[in-house]
């Protein structure tokens, strides 16, 4: 009953980091930011304003979805909201990882015919 | 003041500059993540720092015309003519507009009806004149499905496309099953009222499919997925868009007969009693319960009016008996009440879990 996945194809680099950091499960926006630095090799780095263009991009998406944390306090400092992945979410990271897949596949292909 | 606290202060200043209502959804997240973010920097050396800062001021304006940029997108979307008919919620204006579609197509309905009566059956004058009406009363009802539709599906505005699906509903039955249809073979040794039970159901069943039709069309047309998702945050919206249905289920429970117009005035004020609670009551259990003694108090007015009608003027005339005829709106009334539990399965959908969405798009 949602939309197909592959419509939403292809992700830009810091959406596809985003919605991987998600994958584990939900992280508050800071853990995000850190843990796309680190996904990525600190090839995206992103600022705090950057990441929440992202972020409100893909809740009007219903790619993620905006918790509470239900009363418990998530520690001083932290935000008291976090985001998770949707299931739509997650089919759409799976679609783009089968994507890729095929890119990579096709280009070790060609590469191999070129060498040979 | 420390520089930590300096530089925060500083992009608590910039924050200002994001549209109010995105400041007050995410201004303080996004204040506490440029904090954390400053603080880890500063462990790291000045040049962490100047690198954080630079980042911050070069993506600062993109984010902040963007935002403007999706506030408007959304305004344009349900703003201009359309916002004059988003009324606030449990207000007097949403009432009369609810009230309007309860009382307006009946009185239509009713008007037309006493016309042809006054003129007499079908004279080619009174034929034009239900043409007009119909013309003026389709047309009105296309008018408010695009100002709903428009207004992006408010509250008042569900009771009138139940009504229009009771009337796309009417339309299907006679093509799918034709006036010599005589009813399903297999009941045929059934009781009276087994048939007539089924009979009505099958005329009625087709506003439940139209509804869940409605539901699919909701969730897979993006689109339409915030009306959805207020369908599934609000379970009882689905069952206000049938009890829409009641008024025209009431009207056609009194085909045939004449004198029923207090009746159905009646019936129709008492469901429009029953909008106005629905609309003024927060706990959605309660309004569920309001849905349904609107229903069947009205339900129980139209089957009282037809006895009576039905007593005094056609007792011994006419095949049937006063009972069976009370006891087939009872029946209309049973079937309605069905379909609205029935609206009871958006519970059994995943719910959106405490998101506090900030865009609504359209809808």
């Amino acid at each position: 009953m949602s939309p197909d996945p592959v419509s939403y194809l292809p992700l830009t680099e810091p959406t596809f980091y985003i919605l991987l950091s998600l994958a584990p499960g939900r992280k508050h926006g800071y853990a995000i930011m850190k843990d796309v630095r680190g996904l990525s090799r600190e090839r995206v780095n992103l600022s705090t304003s950057t990441l929440y263009t992202a972020v409100g991009r893909l809740l009007d998406q219903e790619l993620i979805e905006r918790l509470d944390d239900g009363g418990q306090d998530p520690g001083p400092g932290l935000p008291r909201k976090s985001y998770a992945l949707t299931d739509l979410g997650r089919r759409v990271l799976e679609a783009e990882m089968v994507r890729l897949q095929g890119m990579v596949k096709e280009a070790r292909l060609r590469l191999r015919e070129d060498g040979a | 003041m420390d520089k930590l606290q300096f530089l925060g202060n500083c992009y608590g200043l910039f924050l200002n500059l994001y549209p109010k209502t995105y400041r007050d959804e995410y201004g303080e997240e996004l204040q506490m993540v440029f904090n954390l973010t400053l603080d880890e920097a500063m462990k790291m050396g000045r040049v962490y720092i100047a690198s954080v800062l630079l980042q911050e001021l070069i993506g600062l304006p993109g984010a902040i015309i963007h935002e403007y940029l999706r506030e408007r997108r959304k305004r344009k979307m349900t703003r201009k003519f359309a916002s004059r008919f988003d009324f606030p919620q449990g207000s007097r204006t949403e009432f009369l507009a609810v009230m309007a579609s309860f009382v307006i197509p009946v009185a239509v309905i009713l008007f037309v009806r006493a016309l042809i009566y006054f003129f007499g059956v079908v004279p080619a004058n009174a034929l034009w004149l239900n043409i007009i009406f119909a013309i003026f009363f389709f047309g009105s009802l296309l008018g408010m499905l695009g100002v709903g539709l428009a207004a992006g599906v408010p509250r008042w505005f569900l009771p009138y496309l139940g009504f229009m699906l009771s009337i796309i509903n009417l339309f299907t039955h006679t093509l799918v099953f034709p006036p010599s249809w005589s009813g399903f073979s297999f009941l045929q040794q059934a009781s009276r009222f087994i048939r007539g039970f089924v009979r009505q159901g099958t005329v009625w069943i087709g506003v439940i499919v139209l509804a869940i039709l409605l539901v699919l069309i909701a969730a897979l047309i993006p689109k339409f997925r915030p009306f959805y998702r207020r369908l599934k945050d609000d379970w009882t919206l689905l069952a206000f868009v049938i009890y829409g249905a009641v008024p025209l289920a009431i009207i056609l429970t009194f085909d045939d007969y004449q004198g029923e117009q207090p009746y159905v005035l009646t019936a129709n004020l008492i469901l429009t009693i029953g909008g106005w609670f629905y609309l003024r009551t927060q706990l959605p259990w309660k309004r569920y319960l309001i849905l349904f003694i609107g229903l069947a108090l009205s339900m129980a007015v139209a089957a009282l009016g037809k006895a009576i009608i039905y007593k005094y003027y056609w007792e011994g005339v006419r095949h049937f008996t006063w009972q069976s005829e009370m006891m087939s709106t009872v029946t209309l009334g049973v079937w309605m009440a069905l379909f609205m539990l029935t609206t009871l399965v958006l519970i059994l959908l995943p719910q959106a879990k405490n998101h506090s969405q900030i865009s609504d798009g359209m809808m």
